[in-house]
């Protein structure tokens, strides 16, 4: 294979002490909410991602049906019921109105059907919506942390980023431009990137590839 | 540092390749308090509402590319956009930041990052 063509130049000048070059992409999907569907009800995490994974739903006996209690302890929501005579409708009810559970969960469904005790049961099926990326191994992960922000984590400490630079990649346009949230290079290693509509972080609805392009040195040099 | 090492070289079909990367730093009150860009900048600043204008040391033959990045630590609604550049003659490349259409200033510290490939050769 001749390399003739890309020879003509063979240093970079710079005054970079010792740069350092990560360019690649990670494959986005939009984030997806952990359910769970039991009895005729659906329990969605409020929260988009992976978190909603930890969220529990049990159903204990004692209660009077209409008069259903909501306990939430962490992510776990306890609702003590009539077993096998409270309806889907008295506990959605019941769990909607409760504030804490409200924060966590939205139970939707409706109907006269007793519903019977149910052990602790989580959510699950929620999704970050990280797919592959070819960063290499100087990137050691990438995570959604937030509404519409990603976090890179940094394999090494750099003495200074010189630059760091986004872009969207989406088959279908999209109006979102990312937005540098955050740079630490000589301590926590991260990069924190926003997607931005206007100036609100905004979770991606379809597919996408976020491009990096970054120059770190490694040198006190610059 | 083995992971650092696989590649010495560039290659490209520039004959001289520049690289120009850091940030100007802007403080609350729009104006550039410091950038990390080295000595092949002479000159970073706030030039207009909005606008900033760096000015390099010397000239090149041409500027092959030049990309940006926004930093701010709260969103904000505000995209850079180049205005001109002419690395031959007046040395300056001139970058907006703009909410819409219109050059802005931005109310709050922020970064502008900076990534600039320059030929020093006609080649």
């Amino acid at each position: 294979m001749t390399m003739q063509r890309y020879t003509r130049s063979q240093f970079l000048g710079s005054t970079i002490g010792q740069p350092v070059l990560i360019a690649g992409k990670v494959a986005l999907t939009a984030p997806v909410a952990a359910v769970l569907v039991d009895q005729g009800i659906t329990y969605t995490a409020v929260a988009l991602g992976s978190s909603g994974n930890s969220i529990t739903i049990e159903y204990t006996d004692g209660a009077v049906a209409g008069s259903e209690v909501v306990t939430v302890v962490g992510n776990a929501i306890s609702v003590q019921i009539d077993d096998g005579v409270s309806s889907i409708t008295n506990i959605v009810t019941a769990v909607n109105l409760s504030v804490p559970a409200a924060l966590l969960v939205t139970a939707s469904g409706a109907g006269v059907t007793g519903v019977n005790l149910i052990a602790v049961t989580p959510l699950a099926g929620g999704d970050n919506g990280i797919g592959s990326n070819n960063f290499g191994e100087l990137i050691s992960s990438v995570a959604r942390s937030g509404v519409g922000e990603y976090t890179l984590t940094l394999s090494d400490k750099y003495y200074q980023e010189q630059y760091v630079g986004f872009k969207l990649l989406a088959a279908t346009a999209v109006d979102l431009i990312p937005q540098v949230k955050s740079i630490s290079v000589s301590s926590a290693k991260t990069i924190v990137v926003n997607m931005l509509a206007g100036a609100t972080p905004t979770d991606i609805l379809a597919d996408t590839s976020l491009v990096m392009d970054a120059v770190l040195n490694l040198s006190t040099i610059r | 540092m083995n992971k650092y090492l696989r590649s010495q070289f560039v290659y490209s079909t520039y004959g001289k390749p520049v690289l120009i990367a850091g940030k100007l730093s802007i403080a609350a009150n729009a104006a550039v308090s410091s950038n990390t860009l080295g000595s092949l900048v002479s000159t970073a600043a706030r030039t207009g509402a909005g606008e900033y204008t760096i000015t390099l040391s010397d000239t090149y033959n041409a500027a092959q590319s030049v990309d940006y990045q926004l930093l701010a630590a709260t969103a904000v609604d505000l995209v850079p956009q180049i205005k001109s550049i002419d690395v031959v003659t007046a040395k300056t490349i001139v970058i907006r930041l703009l909410a819409g259409a219109t050059a802005t200033d931005p109310s709050a510290v922020c970064s502008l990052y900076l990534n600039i490939v320059l030929n020093a050769s006609s080649v």
